[in-house]
């Protein structure tokens, strides 16, 4: 977006073609330095040899690849990490998208701004601090056992952490902001004249809904999905907390081997693989749609 | 009668789904202010009693407070990393024409959208190999740059919006190049930068994976503290720790919104 404004209006403060250089110098060569190296420092260390006991050989093995995707229990968390992005993403999808609807539609600005503000606020909080709120709520000891109880729904106390759903609560309660900022932001440029004319052509809302909003709405759509799945990838601090170890993530698996097992090449190799699923989802996002990366890094906001 | 309401049901409906999602969104938030409260020994809810115990031994605590001024070192650092970043990167590509902009642009953007826990790894390999690591420096370096998309996609935005014609008529007026940007441009982006600096001042304050992999097991930010006490025990300190870091947050993300004037809209 802003690459393709670069137009070089002579009238425009700040045109000067030597400082042209200087100004691109800094960033270029922080992110460069400090961002770029590491990647790649990443991706050759993803090809050293492990030895026992922390350390690590420099050389050119495929070892580290191999073992993360044929062991059984790497495979069987990679699937599992994709599986949990799935159902999140879907569930954010099912709840955000009538709120987003809704806020983008509402009158009162007082209100919409408020629920907005609640909506961003959340979005701060570290994981560990929502991670743990659902810890309070979903344990056996908590509110909502004591509901159900007492309403006759559950038979005796429940707890649900650490689990499965416990899980899948606490990300989609992390993510749901996200896909509500891209679907709002989507849905509030739609032309309210459009559905006005639709409604004046006899259309029900419901069908106006299927054949006028859901189709503009679509990128928004297709931007916070992938969102919200390339967040769900990445969670590391969510199942840590709110699942048990058959729930653990790759990136707690990545984590795990830096700390635990010491073994920064095959961490490294797991990192550069993640990496590998992140970047086809985006260059696939940016190729079929025209959400560029930039649309999708403005939604973060 | 029937048909009115049949029309408005699709409407009611949907507004009550939408209310039900917000109480998920926000009923969380006060059950954390509801247990930070408590008087009794242990988390609870319903908690047993008021009182403001568990604020007052946050506040009483040197391990929560060393944690607390590392986190805000981190964030302050942090905040004017990615903010020189990004607003450096968001002025030379609305300004000029680099043969390498679209790779520059996606460079700016790129960093916030890799998984946390890579970018933690890549910079503890990164200061290992470099032979500097476990200090605050590190972690400022990696949250500044780990955020400086947020800066720059807000100063691009901004920079995009700003009215071109007050620039040419402060040079028609006679103004330098300079001048006009130190007195029309910079006044004009002020809050986007604000803004920037802040977003990434929160999220440095809030992160976790990345804090850890470099702190080297020296380094503790509230973060951290939280996450080490969950492991052994419920203290309602970390219901307190919670409200007063949700309550940071709020009040900050509001001022935002005010001086962006509806940031949001």
């Amino acid at each position: 977006m802003a690459a393709e404004s670069a137009s070089a209006a002579e009238g425009r403060a700040g045109i000067r073609s030597r400082t042209k250089y200087l100004v691109a110098a800094y960033p270029s060569v922080l992110l460069g330095l400090l961002f770029v190296i590491p990647l790649l420092m990443l991706v050759v260390f993803s090809f050293y040899l492990n030895v026992n006991g922390g350390y690590f050989k420099p050389g050119f093995t495929f070892e580290n690849y191999v073992r993360f995707f044929t062991h059984r229990l790497y495979r069987g968390q990679l699937l599992f990490t994709l599986q949990i992005s799935f159902v999140t993403t879907l569930i954010t999808l099912v709840l955000g998208y009538p709120l987003a609807y809704y806020l983008s539609r509402m009158n009162n600005g007082l209100v919409r701004r408020a629920v907005m503000i609640l909506v961003v606020s959340t979005l701060w909080i570290t994981y560990v601090i929502r991670a743990y709120v659902w810890t309070v709520l979903l344990a056996k000891s908590g509110p909502i056992s004591k509901i159900g109880v007492a309403l006759g729904i559950l038979p005796e106390p429940t707890g649900w952490t650490p689990g499965y759903w416990a899980l899948v609560i606490g990300m989609a309660y992390a993510f749901l902001p996200f896909m509500i900022l891209s679907l709002y932001n989507s849905l509030k440029n739609i032309d309210g004249e459009l559905i006005e004319a639709s409604k004046n052509l006899g259309a029900g809302p419901l069908e106006t809904f299927r054949r006028v909003t859901l189709p503009l709405s679509k990128n928004g759509v297709i931007s916070g999905s992938a969102l919200v799945f390339i967040l769900s990838l990445g969670v590391y601090v969510l199942p840590k907390i709110l699942g048990s170890p058959s729930q653990w993530t790759i990136a707690i698996i990545i984590g795990d081997q830096v700390n635990q097992q010491q073994n920064i090449p095959f961490a490294a190799a797991m990192s550069i693989a993640l990496m590998v699923v992140v970047v086809v989802i985006l260059g696939a996002v940016a190729r079929f749609t025209d959400v560029s990366a930039i649309g999708m890094g403005g939604d973060v906001q | 009668m029937s048909t009115a309401f049949r029309d408005r049901l699709p409407g009611l409906a949907l507004s009550a789904y939408s209310w039900l999602v917000v109480l998920f969104i926000g009923l969380p938030l006060c059950v954390v202010l509801a247990v930070s409260v408590t008087s009794g020994q242990f988390l609870s809810f319903p908690p047993k009693g008021f009182s403001l115990k568990w604020f007052g031994a946050f506040f009483a605590s040197s391990d929560w407070m060393n944690a607390m001024r590392t986190s805000l070192e981190v964030a302050l650092g942090a905040a004017v990393i990615s903010t020189t970043i990004g607003s450096a990167l968001a002025f030379a590509l609305d300004r000029y024409e680099y043969s390498y902009g679209g790779l520059l642009a996606g460079l700016g953007v790129l960093p916030v959208l890799l998984p946390p826990v890579i970018v933690g790894v890549a910079f503890m390999i990164f200061f290992y190999s470099v032979g500097f690591s476990g200090t605050v420096w590190n972690l400022m370096i990696a949250h500044g740059i780990f955020y400086s998309p947020f800066p720059f996609i807000l100063i691009s935005q901004g920079l995009d919006e700003i009215d071109q014609g007050y620039e040419e008529a402060a040079m028609n007026l006679g103004a330098t190049p300079t001048y006009t940007l130190r007195t029309i441009t910079i006044p004009l982006l002020r809050s986007n930068v604000i803004s920037g600096a802040i977003f990434a001042f929160i999220l440095s304050l809030n992160e976790y994976i990345i804090a850890w992999l470099l702190s080297g097991f020296v380094l503790t930010t509230i973060p951290i503290q939280i996450f080490t006490s969950l492991r052994y025990s419920y203290s309602p300190v970390i219901a307190a720790v919670s409200v007063i870091f949700v309550f940071i947050t709020v009040v900050v993300m509001s001022v935002i919104d005010y001086l962006s004037g509806g940031i949001w809209e």
